[in-house]
Protein backbone atom coordinates (compact mmCIF):
# COMPACT_ATOMS: atom_id res chain seq x y z
CA UNK A 1 0.00 0.00 0.00
CA UNK A 2 1.49 3.65 -0.78
CA UNK A 3 0.62 5.28 2.23
CA UNK A 4 0.73 8.29 -0.15
CA UNK A 5 -2.00 7.71 -1.48
CA UNK A 6 -4.16 6.66 1.20
CA UNK A 7 -5.15 10.56 2.08
CA UNK A 8 -6.50 11.47 -1.91
CA UNK A 9 -8.92 8.03 -1.11
CA UNK A 10 -9.59 8.96 2.28
CA UNK A 11 -10.30 12.15 0.87
CA UNK A 12 -12.75 10.69 -1.94
CA UNK A 13 -14.73 8.60 0.33
CA UNK A 14 -15.10 11.43 2.36
CA UNK A 15 -16.49 13.80 -0.58
CA UNK A 16 -18.75 11.16 -1.62
CA UNK A 17 -20.27 10.41 1.78
CA UNK A 18 -20.74 14.46 2.16
CA UNK A 19 -22.38 14.59 -1.12
CA UNK A 20 -24.76 11.51 -0.32
CA UNK A 21 -25.52 13.34 3.36
CA UNK A 22 -25.77 16.98 1.56
CA UNK A 23 -28.15 15.85 -0.91
CA UNK A 24 -30.48 14.83 1.67
CA UNK A 25 -30.45 17.72 3.61
CA UNK A 26 -33.08 20.42 3.48
CA UNK A 27 -31.03 23.02 1.97
CA UNK A 28 -31.63 23.79 -1.93
CA UNK A 29 -28.64 22.04 -3.97
CA UNK A 30 -24.78 21.16 -3.76
CA UNK A 31 -22.58 20.94 -6.28
CA UNK A 32 -18.86 21.71 -7.00
CA UNK A 33 -17.73 25.81 -7.64
CA UNK A 34 -15.09 24.34 -10.55
CA UNK A 35 -12.41 22.68 -8.71
CA UNK A 36 -12.94 24.92 -5.21
CA UNK A 37 -16.01 24.73 -3.35
CA UNK A 38 -19.58 22.94 -2.66
CA UNK A 39 -22.26 25.35 -2.38
CA UNK A 40 -25.08 25.20 -0.31
CA UNK A 41 -27.75 27.76 -1.09
CA UNK A 42 -29.87 28.41 2.20
CA UNK A 43 -31.33 31.92 1.64
CA UNK A 44 -34.14 32.96 -0.50
CA UNK A 45 -33.65 33.64 -4.08
CA UNK A 46 -36.09 36.83 -5.90
CA UNK A 47 -37.29 35.15 -9.11
CA UNK A 48 -37.27 38.24 -11.55
CA UNK A 49 -35.58 40.98 -11.20
CA UNK A 50 -35.88 42.69 -14.90
CA UNK A 51 -33.86 46.03 -15.68
CA UNK A 52 -31.98 47.68 -12.94
CA UNK A 53 -29.99 51.13 -13.70
CA UNK A 54 -26.44 51.01 -14.31
CA UNK A 55 -23.67 54.00 -14.42
CA UNK A 56 -21.15 55.47 -15.61
CA UNK A 57 -17.70 56.24 -13.49
CA UNK A 58 -17.31 60.12 -13.88
CA UNK A 59 -14.79 60.13 -11.56
CA UNK A 60 -12.93 58.54 -8.33
CA UNK A 61 -13.14 61.07 -5.14
CA UNK A 62 -10.21 59.97 -2.82
CA UNK A 63 -8.85 61.44 0.30
CA UNK A 64 -6.05 60.16 2.33
CA UNK A 65 -4.33 61.40 6.03
CA UNK A 66 -2.45 58.88 8.04
CA UNK A 67 -0.48 59.62 11.18
CA UNK A 68 3.16 57.79 10.99
CA UNK A 69 1.96 55.78 14.48
CA UNK A 70 -1.73 54.13 13.20
CA UNK A 71 -0.94 50.98 14.65
CA UNK A 72 1.44 52.01 17.43
CA UNK A 73 -0.19 50.85 20.83
CA UNK A 74 -1.89 53.66 22.79
CA UNK A 75 -2.38 54.48 26.18
CA UNK A 76 -5.93 54.67 25.26
CA UNK A 77 -8.49 55.09 22.41
CA UNK A 78 -11.59 56.33 22.17
CA UNK A 79 -15.08 53.86 23.26
CA UNK A 80 -16.55 52.80 20.10
CA UNK A 81 -19.63 55.52 20.94
CA UNK A 82 -17.12 58.39 21.55
CA UNK A 83 -15.98 57.33 18.22
CA UNK A 84 -18.91 58.02 16.51
CA UNK A 85 -19.17 61.12 17.58
CA UNK A 86 -16.00 61.99 16.72
CA UNK A 87 -15.90 60.57 13.29
CA UNK A 88 -19.14 62.26 12.58
CA UNK A 89 -17.95 65.64 13.61
CA UNK A 90 -14.60 64.89 11.45
CA UNK A 91 -16.50 63.80 8.31
CA UNK A 92 -18.76 66.96 8.53
CA UNK A 93 -15.51 69.27 8.68
CA UNK A 94 -14.37 67.21 5.22
CA UNK A 95 -18.14 68.07 3.48
CA UNK A 96 -20.08 65.50 5.24
CA UNK A 97 -21.07 62.02 4.18
CA UNK A 98 -21.88 61.62 -0.10
CA UNK A 99 -25.21 60.87 -0.89
CA UNK A 100 -25.40 56.71 -0.18
CA UNK A 101 -22.92 56.87 2.67
CA UNK A 102 -24.50 55.07 5.78
CA UNK A 103 -22.50 53.47 8.94
CA UNK A 104 -21.19 50.41 8.11
CA UNK A 105 -18.87 49.67 11.61
CA UNK A 106 -17.15 50.40 14.46
CA UNK A 107 -14.78 48.39 16.19
CA UNK A 108 -11.70 48.83 18.97
CA UNK A 109 -8.64 46.83 17.98
CA UNK A 110 -5.95 45.59 21.00
CA UNK A 111 -2.76 44.52 20.15
CA UNK A 112 -2.60 41.26 22.12
CA UNK A 113 0.36 40.04 23.89
CA UNK A 114 0.54 36.17 24.53
CA UNK A 115 2.48 33.54 26.35
CA UNK A 116 2.93 30.32 25.33
CA UNK A 117 5.54 28.94 28.34
CA UNK A 118 2.70 26.44 29.84
CA UNK A 119 1.87 24.76 26.10
CA UNK A 120 -1.38 27.27 25.60
CA UNK A 121 -1.27 30.80 24.47
CA UNK A 122 -2.57 32.76 27.12
CA UNK A 123 -3.28 36.66 26.72
CA UNK A 124 -1.04 38.16 28.60
CA UNK A 125 -2.18 41.99 28.42
CA UNK A 126 -3.91 44.00 25.53
CA UNK A 127 -3.09 47.00 23.75
CA UNK A 128 -4.99 49.73 22.74
CA UNK A 129 -4.48 50.53 19.13
CA UNK A 130 -7.27 52.23 17.16
CA UNK A 131 -11.12 52.76 17.10
CA UNK A 132 -12.30 52.14 13.46
CA UNK A 133 -15.03 53.77 12.23
CA UNK A 134 -16.02 52.52 8.82
CA UNK A 135 -18.80 53.60 5.78
CA UNK A 136 -20.06 52.41 3.17
CA UNK A 137 -22.35 52.64 0.52
CA UNK A 138 -25.50 51.64 -1.48
CA UNK A 139 -27.16 52.76 -4.66
CA UNK A 140 -31.06 53.27 -4.37
CA UNK A 141 -30.92 51.12 -1.41
CA UNK A 142 -28.97 48.25 -2.86
CA UNK A 143 -25.59 47.66 -1.84
CA UNK A 144 -21.86 48.24 -2.88
CA UNK A 145 -19.64 45.32 -2.73
CA UNK A 146 -16.08 45.56 -3.00
CA UNK A 147 -13.21 47.46 -1.89
CA UNK A 148 -14.28 50.78 -3.26
CA UNK A 149 -16.69 53.40 -2.37
CA UNK A 150 -15.37 52.99 1.57
CA UNK A 151 -14.73 55.45 4.15
CA UNK A 152 -12.83 55.08 7.54
CA UNK A 153 -11.68 56.87 10.37
CA UNK A 154 -8.94 55.54 12.67
CA UNK A 155 -9.08 57.19 16.38
CA UNK A 156 -6.17 56.89 18.33
CA UNK A 157 -5.11 58.78 21.94
CA UNK A 158 -7.90 61.33 22.80
CA UNK A 159 -9.88 60.71 19.84
CA UNK A 160 -6.79 62.11 17.16
CA UNK A 161 -7.90 61.17 13.68
CA UNK A 162 -4.72 58.82 12.77
CA UNK A 163 -5.85 57.57 9.63
CA UNK A 164 -8.68 58.84 7.34
CA UNK A 165 -9.36 56.82 4.10
CA UNK A 166 -11.90 57.41 1.15
CA UNK A 167 -12.32 56.26 -1.86
CA UNK A 168 -15.90 57.41 -3.57
CA UNK A 169 -16.78 57.08 -7.31
CA UNK A 170 -18.98 59.62 -9.04
CA UNK A 171 -21.40 58.28 -10.85
CA UNK A 172 -24.05 58.95 -13.48
CA UNK A 173 -27.20 57.04 -14.87
CA UNK A 174 -26.58 56.32 -18.45
CA UNK A 175 -29.78 53.50 -18.98
CA UNK A 176 -30.55 50.12 -18.04
CA UNK A 177 -30.06 46.17 -18.27
CA UNK A 178 -31.85 43.28 -17.79
CA UNK A 179 -30.58 41.25 -14.86
CA UNK A 180 -30.23 37.90 -14.94
CA UNK A 181 -32.30 35.61 -12.39
CA UNK A 182 -31.36 34.07 -9.33
CA UNK A 183 -31.04 30.87 -10.95
CA UNK A 184 -29.23 31.87 -13.49
CA UNK A 185 -26.74 33.95 -10.92
CA UNK A 186 -26.61 30.18 -8.68
CA UNK A 187 -25.57 28.22 -11.86
CA UNK A 188 -22.61 30.75 -12.57
CA UNK A 189 -21.83 30.61 -8.71
CA UNK A 190 -21.40 27.07 -8.89
CA UNK A 191 -19.70 26.91 -12.16
CA UNK A 192 -16.75 29.63 -10.14
CA UNK A 193 -17.61 32.23 -12.54
CA UNK A 194 -17.29 34.83 -9.68
CA UNK A 195 -15.73 37.82 -9.83
CA UNK A 196 -12.73 38.03 -7.53
CA UNK A 197 -9.96 34.77 -7.53
CA UNK A 198 -9.30 33.54 -4.04
CA UNK A 199 -5.82 32.79 -3.23
CA UNK A 200 -6.24 29.48 -1.69
CA UNK A 201 -8.89 26.71 -0.74
CA UNK A 202 -11.35 28.96 0.09
CA UNK A 203 -13.18 25.52 1.58
CA UNK A 204 -14.95 22.32 0.99
CA UNK A 205 -18.32 24.09 1.90
CA UNK A 206 -19.62 27.39 1.45
CA UNK A 207 -22.93 27.88 2.61
CA UNK A 208 -25.16 30.61 1.55
CA UNK A 209 -27.91 32.67 3.85
CA UNK A 210 -28.56 36.26 1.76
CA UNK A 211 -28.67 36.63 -1.80
CA UNK A 212 -29.28 39.92 -3.16
CA UNK A 213 -28.87 42.58 -6.48
CA UNK A 214 -26.26 45.17 -5.97
CA UNK A 215 -22.92 47.16 -7.07
CA UNK A 216 -19.46 46.55 -7.02
CA UNK A 217 -17.02 48.46 -6.23
CA UNK A 218 -13.39 48.07 -7.64
CA UNK A 219 -9.99 48.67 -5.24
CA UNK A 220 -9.52 52.58 -5.26
CA UNK A 221 -7.79 53.51 -7.61
CA UNK A 222 -8.18 50.77 -10.07
CA UNK A 223 -9.87 51.82 -13.63
CA UNK A 224 -13.52 51.54 -12.96
CA UNK A 225 -15.86 52.49 -15.62
CA UNK A 226 -19.34 51.52 -14.81
CA UNK A 227 -21.65 50.48 -11.95
CA UNK A 228 -23.43 47.21 -13.58
CA UNK A 229 -25.86 44.79 -11.21
CA UNK A 230 -24.01 42.00 -9.83
CA UNK A 231 -25.43 39.13 -7.77
CA UNK A 232 -24.04 39.15 -4.24
CA UNK A 233 -23.99 35.48 -2.46
CA UNK A 234 -23.46 35.77 1.36
CA UNK A 235 -22.81 33.46 3.52
CA UNK A 236 -20.09 31.51 5.75
CA UNK A 237 -17.41 28.60 5.16
CA UNK A 238 -16.90 25.51 7.36
CA UNK A 239 -14.64 27.58 9.77
CA UNK A 240 -17.59 30.22 10.37
CA UNK A 241 -15.83 33.19 7.72
CA UNK A 242 -17.77 35.24 6.45
CA UNK A 243 -17.64 34.90 2.60
CA UNK A 244 -19.16 37.51 -0.26
CA UNK A 245 -19.09 35.78 -3.78
CA UNK A 246 -19.77 38.00 -6.23
CA UNK A 247 -21.51 36.97 -9.69
CA UNK A 248 -22.09 39.28 -13.19
CA UNK A 249 -25.71 40.34 -13.18
CA UNK A 250 -26.09 41.67 -16.46
CA UNK A 251 -27.64 39.01 -19.04
CA UNK A 252 -25.90 38.64 -22.40
CA UNK B 1 47.31 57.96 -11.50
CA UNK B 2 46.97 55.24 -8.41
CA UNK B 3 44.97 57.49 -6.65
CA UNK B 4 42.21 57.87 -9.02
CA UNK B 5 41.83 53.78 -9.30
CA UNK B 6 42.06 53.48 -5.48
CA UNK B 7 38.94 56.48 -5.62
CA UNK B 8 37.14 53.96 -8.85
CA UNK B 9 37.44 51.21 -6.49
CA UNK B 10 36.39 52.83 -3.66
CA UNK B 11 33.08 53.83 -5.40
CA UNK B 12 32.70 50.92 -6.89
CA UNK B 13 32.94 48.95 -3.48
CA UNK B 14 30.56 51.10 -2.27
CA UNK B 15 28.02 51.07 -4.66
CA UNK B 16 28.08 47.49 -4.56
CA UNK B 17 27.70 47.24 -0.78
CA UNK B 18 24.76 49.71 -1.18
CA UNK B 19 23.04 47.30 -3.90
CA UNK B 20 23.47 44.09 -1.95
CA UNK B 21 23.08 45.45 1.88
CA UNK B 22 19.81 43.46 2.30
CA UNK B 23 18.49 40.79 0.66
CA UNK B 24 14.83 39.28 -0.48
CA UNK B 25 13.57 36.07 -1.49
CA UNK B 26 10.58 35.14 -3.03
CA UNK B 27 8.59 31.74 -3.67
CA UNK B 28 5.07 31.14 -6.11
CA UNK B 29 3.23 28.12 -6.59
CA UNK B 30 0.87 28.70 -8.92
CA UNK B 31 0.70 25.97 -10.99
CA UNK B 32 -0.70 22.75 -8.77
CA UNK B 33 -0.12 19.20 -10.01
CA UNK B 34 -2.96 17.50 -8.58
CA UNK B 35 -5.37 19.97 -9.73
CA UNK B 36 -8.14 17.22 -10.49
CA UNK B 37 -7.95 17.18 -6.03
CA UNK B 38 -11.74 19.68 -5.56
CA UNK B 39 -9.54 22.56 -3.73
CA UNK B 40 -7.52 24.55 -5.45
CA UNK B 41 -7.68 26.68 -9.05
CA UNK B 42 -4.32 27.42 -11.14
CA UNK B 43 -3.09 30.45 -10.21
CA UNK B 44 -1.20 31.31 -13.25
CA UNK B 45 0.01 34.06 -14.02
CA UNK B 46 -0.78 35.65 -10.99
CA UNK B 47 2.35 34.36 -8.55
CA UNK B 48 4.18 35.33 -11.45
CA UNK B 49 3.13 38.56 -11.82
CA UNK B 50 3.42 39.50 -7.79
CA UNK B 51 7.02 37.82 -7.94
CA UNK B 52 7.80 40.80 -10.74
CA UNK B 53 6.09 43.33 -8.83
CA UNK B 54 8.33 42.22 -4.95
CA UNK B 55 11.27 42.25 -7.68
CA UNK B 56 10.47 45.74 -8.81
CA UNK B 57 10.34 47.43 -5.18
CA UNK B 58 12.96 45.83 -3.60
CA UNK B 59 16.03 45.34 -6.50
CA UNK B 60 14.49 47.93 -9.02
CA UNK B 61 14.15 50.33 -6.21
CA UNK B 62 15.26 49.65 -3.06
CA UNK B 63 18.39 48.40 -5.02
CA UNK B 64 18.31 45.10 -2.35
CA UNK B 65 19.87 41.37 -3.69
CA UNK B 66 17.88 38.67 -4.72
CA UNK B 67 18.57 35.76 -2.92
CA UNK B 68 16.59 33.12 -4.90
CA UNK B 69 13.43 33.01 -6.60
CA UNK B 70 12.03 29.36 -7.03
CA UNK B 71 8.32 28.75 -8.72
CA UNK B 72 6.43 25.93 -8.66
CA UNK B 73 8.25 22.60 -8.51
CA UNK B 74 10.82 24.22 -7.62
CA UNK B 75 9.63 25.30 -4.73
CA UNK B 76 10.80 23.10 -1.64
CA UNK B 77 9.83 22.70 1.72
CA UNK B 78 13.57 23.57 2.73
CA UNK B 79 13.17 27.26 0.84
CA UNK B 80 10.74 27.95 3.85
CA UNK B 81 13.83 27.72 6.43
CA UNK B 82 13.04 24.57 7.84
CA UNK B 83 16.76 23.58 8.79
CA UNK B 84 19.01 24.65 11.06
CA UNK B 85 21.87 23.59 9.53
CA UNK B 86 22.84 23.78 5.68
CA UNK B 87 20.13 25.51 3.37
CA UNK B 88 18.33 28.13 5.16
CA UNK B 89 16.22 29.12 2.59
CA UNK B 90 14.18 32.55 3.56
CA UNK B 91 16.46 32.74 6.83
CA UNK B 92 18.92 33.45 4.53
CA UNK B 93 17.47 36.50 3.24
CA UNK B 94 15.88 39.71 5.30
CA UNK B 95 12.46 39.81 3.56
CA UNK B 96 10.23 36.67 2.00
CA UNK B 97 7.50 36.79 0.35
CA UNK B 98 5.41 33.80 -0.62
CA UNK B 99 2.30 33.69 -2.76
CA UNK B 100 0.45 30.04 -3.27
CA UNK B 101 -2.50 28.24 -2.07
CA UNK B 102 -3.01 28.17 1.94
CA UNK B 103 -5.29 25.43 3.52
CA UNK B 104 -6.44 24.37 7.26
CA UNK B 105 -5.80 20.85 6.42
CA UNK B 106 -5.91 19.71 10.42
CA UNK B 107 -3.76 22.92 10.98
CA UNK B 108 -2.66 25.34 8.46
CA UNK B 109 -0.35 24.68 5.52
CA UNK B 110 1.24 26.36 2.58
CA UNK B 111 0.45 23.87 -0.11
CA UNK B 112 3.37 22.79 -2.51
CA UNK B 113 3.44 22.34 -5.95
CA UNK B 114 2.44 18.53 -5.50
CA UNK B 115 0.07 19.18 -2.60
CA UNK B 116 -2.34 16.35 -1.26
CA UNK B 117 -4.65 16.01 1.62
CA UNK B 118 -3.49 14.99 5.14
CA UNK B 119 -0.28 16.19 7.00
CA UNK B 120 3.18 16.50 5.57
CA UNK B 121 2.43 15.53 2.11
CA UNK B 122 4.17 18.85 -0.03
CA UNK B 123 2.90 21.43 2.39
CA UNK B 124 4.73 23.36 4.91
CA UNK B 125 3.27 23.55 7.95
CA UNK B 126 4.05 25.87 11.31
CA UNK B 127 5.36 22.74 12.97
CA UNK B 128 7.95 22.38 10.28
CA UNK B 129 9.39 26.15 11.34
CA UNK B 130 9.15 25.95 14.65
CA UNK B 131 12.10 28.34 16.19
CA UNK B 132 13.76 28.14 12.73
CA UNK B 133 13.99 31.41 11.90
CA UNK B 134 16.69 32.50 13.63
CA UNK B 135 19.85 33.88 11.00
CA UNK B 136 18.91 36.41 8.56
CA UNK B 137 15.15 37.00 8.34
CA UNK B 138 13.38 39.69 9.64
CA UNK B 139 9.94 40.01 8.07
CA UNK B 140 7.95 37.52 5.94
CA UNK B 141 5.07 38.22 3.68
CA UNK B 142 2.51 35.35 3.23
CA UNK B 143 0.12 35.87 0.46
CA UNK B 144 -2.24 32.77 0.95
CA UNK B 145 -5.42 31.96 2.81
CA UNK B 146 -5.94 31.27 6.41
CA UNK B 147 -2.54 30.90 7.02
CA UNK B 148 -2.59 33.02 10.20
CA UNK B 149 -6.05 31.81 11.62
CA UNK B 150 -3.46 29.41 13.85
CA UNK B 151 -1.28 32.48 14.81
CA UNK B 152 -0.29 31.15 17.95
CA UNK B 153 1.73 28.17 16.18
CA UNK B 154 3.38 30.30 13.41
CA UNK B 155 4.16 32.83 16.35
CA UNK B 156 6.56 29.73 17.10
CA UNK B 157 9.01 30.30 14.15
CA UNK B 158 9.95 33.44 15.29
CA UNK B 159 13.10 32.83 17.11
CA UNK B 160 15.27 35.78 16.43
CA UNK B 161 12.95 37.22 12.96
CA UNK B 162 10.54 39.98 13.94
CA UNK B 163 7.05 38.87 12.20
CA UNK B 164 4.83 37.85 9.84
CA UNK B 165 2.16 39.18 7.60
CA UNK B 166 -0.76 37.43 6.21
CA UNK B 167 -4.45 36.28 6.75
CA UNK B 168 -6.75 34.35 8.98
CA UNK B 169 -9.30 34.12 6.30
CA UNK B 170 -9.97 33.27 2.36
CA UNK B 171 -7.70 36.21 0.38
CA UNK B 172 -7.70 37.05 -3.19
CA UNK B 173 -5.33 37.29 -5.72
CA UNK B 174 -4.84 41.81 -6.30
CA UNK B 175 -3.20 43.65 -8.45
CA UNK B 176 -2.58 46.42 -6.29
CA UNK B 177 -1.56 44.90 -2.84
CA UNK B 178 2.08 44.50 -3.24
CA UNK B 179 2.40 47.91 -4.47
CA UNK B 180 0.31 50.06 -2.00
CA UNK B 181 2.57 47.77 0.70
CA UNK B 182 5.60 48.77 -1.24
CA UNK B 183 4.87 52.27 -1.57
CA UNK B 184 3.73 53.24 1.91
CA UNK B 185 7.27 50.86 2.80
CA UNK B 186 9.61 52.22 0.43
CA UNK B 187 8.40 55.74 -0.96
CA UNK B 188 6.50 56.88 2.27
CA UNK B 189 8.33 55.35 5.32
CA UNK B 190 5.82 54.00 6.71
CA UNK B 191 6.40 51.06 9.35
CA UNK B 192 5.88 47.35 8.75
CA UNK B 193 2.52 47.19 10.94
CA UNK B 194 0.89 50.45 9.03
CA UNK B 195 1.78 49.80 5.18
CA UNK B 196 0.35 46.59 5.62
CA UNK B 197 -3.02 47.79 7.45
CA UNK B 198 -3.27 50.38 5.05
CA UNK B 199 -2.41 48.23 1.99
CA UNK B 200 -4.90 45.41 2.91
CA UNK B 201 -7.39 48.45 3.71
CA UNK B 202 -7.03 49.53 0.28
CA UNK B 203 -7.30 46.63 -1.43
CA UNK B 204 -9.87 43.95 0.10
CA UNK B 205 -13.27 44.47 1.12
CA UNK B 206 -14.79 43.11 4.77
CA UNK B 207 -14.63 39.34 4.12
CA UNK B 208 -10.99 39.32 4.58
CA UNK B 209 -9.40 39.11 7.37
CA UNK B 210 -5.55 40.11 7.68
CA UNK B 211 -3.00 39.48 10.63
CA UNK B 212 0.85 40.29 11.85
CA UNK B 213 2.32 38.59 14.28
CA UNK B 214 5.50 40.69 15.76
CA UNK B 215 7.69 38.91 18.15
CA UNK B 216 7.36 41.38 20.50
CA UNK B 217 5.69 44.65 21.40
CA UNK B 218 9.07 47.00 20.57
CA UNK B 219 9.32 45.03 17.05
CA UNK B 220 5.41 46.26 16.65
CA UNK B 221 5.64 49.56 17.34
CA UNK B 222 8.85 50.44 15.57
CA UNK B 223 10.28 47.82 12.59
CA UNK B 224 10.29 49.43 9.32
CA UNK B 225 11.67 47.43 5.93
CA UNK B 226 15.14 47.15 6.44
CA UNK B 227 16.81 50.57 5.15
CA UNK B 228 13.79 52.72 5.37
CA UNK B 229 13.81 53.31 8.88
CA UNK B 230 14.63 52.27 12.45
CA UNK B 231 13.92 48.47 13.61
CA UNK B 232 13.64 46.86 17.12
CA UNK B 233 16.60 44.23 17.70
CA UNK B 234 16.02 40.50 17.62
CA UNK B 235 14.25 39.45 20.84
CA UNK B 236 17.54 37.70 22.31
CA UNK B 237 16.84 35.28 24.33
CA UNK B 238 14.03 34.13 22.46
CA UNK B 239 10.53 33.53 24.84
CA UNK B 240 7.46 32.34 24.46
CA UNK B 241 5.47 35.38 23.95
CA UNK B 242 4.46 37.33 20.30
CA UNK B 243 2.41 39.98 19.82
CA UNK B 244 -0.85 39.75 17.80
CA UNK B 245 -3.09 41.54 16.10
CA UNK B 246 -5.87 40.72 13.01
CA UNK B 247 -8.42 43.29 11.23
CA UNK B 248 -11.28 43.19 9.12
CA UNK B 249 -10.09 44.53 5.78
Amino acid sequence: MNYKYLGVMLLIVAVMTGLVFIANDDSESVASLGQTEEILISAPIPVSTGQLPFYKVLYEEREEESSPDIMDTKDSIPSEKESLEIASQFIQKHGGLPEGAYFYDVESLYLKQINKSSGEPIVEAEYPVMTEVTYKRDINGMPVVGPGDTITISLGENGEVTYFFKSWRMLEEIGTKEVISGEEAIGKLKAGQIMRNPVGETSPVVEIHKAEIGYFSATPDSEQAYYEPVWIFRGTDEHGNNVTRIVDGVAK
Amino acid sequence: MSNILALFICINILAMSNASAYEYSVTVVDDYENDWLPYFDDLTPHGQEEYERVEYWLHDVAGWSEEFYNKDAAVVKSDFGTSNSGYKGLDEADFHFHFGHGIDDIGTELALHDWLPGVNYYDVRAQDVADKWDQDNEWVFLHSCHILADEDDWADALRYSHGIMGFTTGTRVSTSLINRFFTNTINNDCKMTTSFYKATKDTYGADVTAAIITDNIDQWNTDHLNGQGPMAASEYPDDSEYCYLSWEC
